[in-house]
């Protein structure tokens, strides 16, 4: 196998009617209806003009419409880009423009109605697939060097620069880690996975093509009743989920305000999280609501998909902090020190590199020269930005971010962005953003003392996703600067003390 | 209902909305970004226990959440039983 598109082919071999998809809505699909309606759409979208090697982009809640679009994409050679449906239109608006997609899937009820008009939109197939949307774009002087058939995904994330960065992942990048997680989560055709995250969102590729490999069901939860835990917590009872791949945060919220004692959740049996360090506190809070669970921790940045795992033995005491454990076999680790590469073995400490089949080579619209180590023998080296610590037991330990970006609900976020958002409004003359006690702090200058926290808020609402608007807000005379005059983060940190 | 709604503020003010804004009755809370996913629970919790009603898991959204105004009137009917 070496495209996405075979795993159903080959799981509808064996499991044919095998239920694979239901959505909240409660539609359902099971694995050969699914393999042909996925050929179906897949020749209209060849009838309409999509050629192979093309991008497409989605703005879709999850259904058994969207995925049924996005396997149809990957089976007509092409690859997908999905798209944040609850960031603010000028958000979408710039990753649609850096992808320069070919076409745009989405539902007039869900987008801006000036989101179309702002781009080069040749034409529109409404109702392409029932209520969804195909809009064609026209970019100009536009050559693709990427074009390729081997590619799956670009997946954007937050870019220091203020512009989303898009990481191309092929079917060989994903496809070692699909088959790896599936044996080691023990996914079965038995299996029903609950499926919270986006699919901007890398956690979804487990949900969505694991999943489907092991023959069991992935039920599809949209955007807005994905941040709910109370219904989550609902719907682990009501569709007797098996799996879940989270965030810590959303495990935590879930135990917190899920009412768990009221919901028949023993089903639940392996509970995975990646995203952002667990804290013991509340892995402790977890098993103690779940004490059957199988609990895996998983590491990885989107640029490399999971490359590390560590399975938490229930049986003893909670190592804190918790792991991000060994290489997964796909991946190779090593740690970089000084500009010097050296094996993980116990008591090194320093910046976490890893290369292998899952790693991508390059971005959409940024040049990834500087991401990468190049070794002696010509290997590159994706530079993760995490500083670690291998323990005692050859583990490797998180201890934070080497640089300005961090991790929240389990989203990257690059403080710079936020700041130079901030400096978009005339009277914010300076903008500083750090990340303290777990919070988003923005400082910022105002030299006409007229503008409101609301305001700003506002207009943050209108260029970043909920995740990036700062929790706090402090107003300056002027930003510290260092002698060569680039901001004292230190010095704005003490700041917060006083 | 008044008296409902000043509760409500009261918490809204000091537990989840930062000194420097003052919050009215009809203050945009949850597509302001002033309450988020997470203080929206919070927020929940905080009412089931003073007004003694219970959320039913898909009613912990923005059409209920979005002012002061529709969180008392979503409460009051919760009271009432309707």
């Amino acid at each position: 196998m070496s495209r996405l598109e075979e795993i159903i082919e080959n799981t509808a071999k064996v499991f044919p009617h095998n239920k694979a998809i239901e959505d909240y809505e409660g539609n359902a699909i099971d694995y050969s209806s699914l393999e042909t309606n996925i050929k179906r759409v897949s020749n209209n979208f060849q009838n309409i003009g999509i050629k192979p090697s093309q991008s497409v982009s989605f703005i879709l809640s999850k259904n058994v419409d969207s995925i049924l679009c996005l396997l149809a994409v990957l089976h007509s050679e092409c690859n997908y880009i999905p798209i944040d449906e609850l960031s603010p239109p000028k958000r979408q608006i710039s990753v649609i423009v850096e992808s320069r997609c070919t076409a745009l899937l989405f539902r007039e009820t869900s987008v801006d109605s000036q989101l179309l008009e702002s781009l080069p939109t040749a034409r529109v197939h409404k109702n392409f697939l029932g209520d969804i949307s195909l809009a064609f774009f026209n970019w100009e002087n536009h050559s693709d060097d990427f074009a390729s058939k081997n590619l799956a995904t670009i997946l954007f994330t937050s870019g220091s620069t203020g512009i989303p960065k898009g990481v191309c992942l092929k079917h060989e990048n994903m496809l070692p880690f699909i088959r790896w997680s599936k044996n080691i989560t023990n996914l079965t055709e038995q299996s029903r996975v609950i499926s919270i995250a986006p699919l901007h969102f890398d956690l979804s590729v487990y949900d969505i093509f694991s999943t489907l490999m092991s023959g069991g069901c992935v039920y599809l939860l949209p955007a807005k009743e994905a941040k709910n835990p109370m219904l989550i917590s609902m719907l682990l009872e009501k569709w007797s989920i098996t799996h879940i791949y989270t965030t810590p945060t959303m495990l935590k919220l879930i135990i917190q305000y899920g009412k768990v004692e009221k919901y028949n959740q023993t089903h639940l049996k392996n509970i995975i999280f990646a995203g952002e360090q667990m804290p013991v506190e509340t892995l402790q809070n977890v098993i103690n609501t779940w004490p059957d669970g199988n609990y895996f921790n998983f590491y990885g940045p989107t640029e490399t998909n999971v490359i590390t795992h560590y399975q938490v033995d229930t049986s003893l005491p909670i190592e804190n902090p918790i792991p991000i454990g060994i290489e997964c076999p796909y991946a190779k680790c090593k740690i970089l020190i000084d500009n010097v590469l050296y094996f993980v073995e116990p008591h090194r400490s320093g910046e976490l590199v890893a290369c292998g089949e899952s790693m991508f080579d390059q971005y959409k619209n940024a040049s990834s020269e500087h991401v990468f180590y190049l070794d002696e023998t010509g290997n590159k080296w994706y530079k993760t930005g995490d500083s670690v610590e291998i323990n005692g037991n050859g583990q490797i330990i998180y201890k934070g971010r080497l640089n300005r970006m961090v991790k929240r609900h389990g989203y990257r976020v690059e403080l710079d962005e936020i700041a130079k958002a901030m400096s978009t409004l005339d009277d914010v003359s300076d903008a500083a953003v750090i990340f303290a006690d777990e919070k988003l702090v923005a400082f910022y200058t105002d030299s006409n003392f007229n503008i409101s926290e609301i305001e700003i808020r506002k207009h943050l609402g209108d260029l970043l996703p909920v995740y990036m608007i700062p929790d706090k807000f402090v107003k300056i005379l002027e930003l510290p600067k260092s002698s060569n005059h680039k901001i004292d983060y230190q010095k704005l940190n003490s700041l917060l003390d006083e | 209902m008044s008296d409902m709604k000043e509760t409500i503020r009261n918490f809204i003010q000091s537990d989840i909305a930062n000194d420097n804004e003052s919050i009215s009755y009809d203050t945009p809370l949850m597509s302001s970004g002033i309450i988020d996913s997470i203080t929206a629970l919070q927020l929940v919790s905080f009412l089931e226990d003073t007004f003694k009603i219970e959320f039913q898991p898909h009613e912990v959204d923005q059409e209920n959440l979005e002012t002061i105004d529709t969180i008392a009137k979503f409460v009051a009917s919760k009271q009432s039983g309707v």
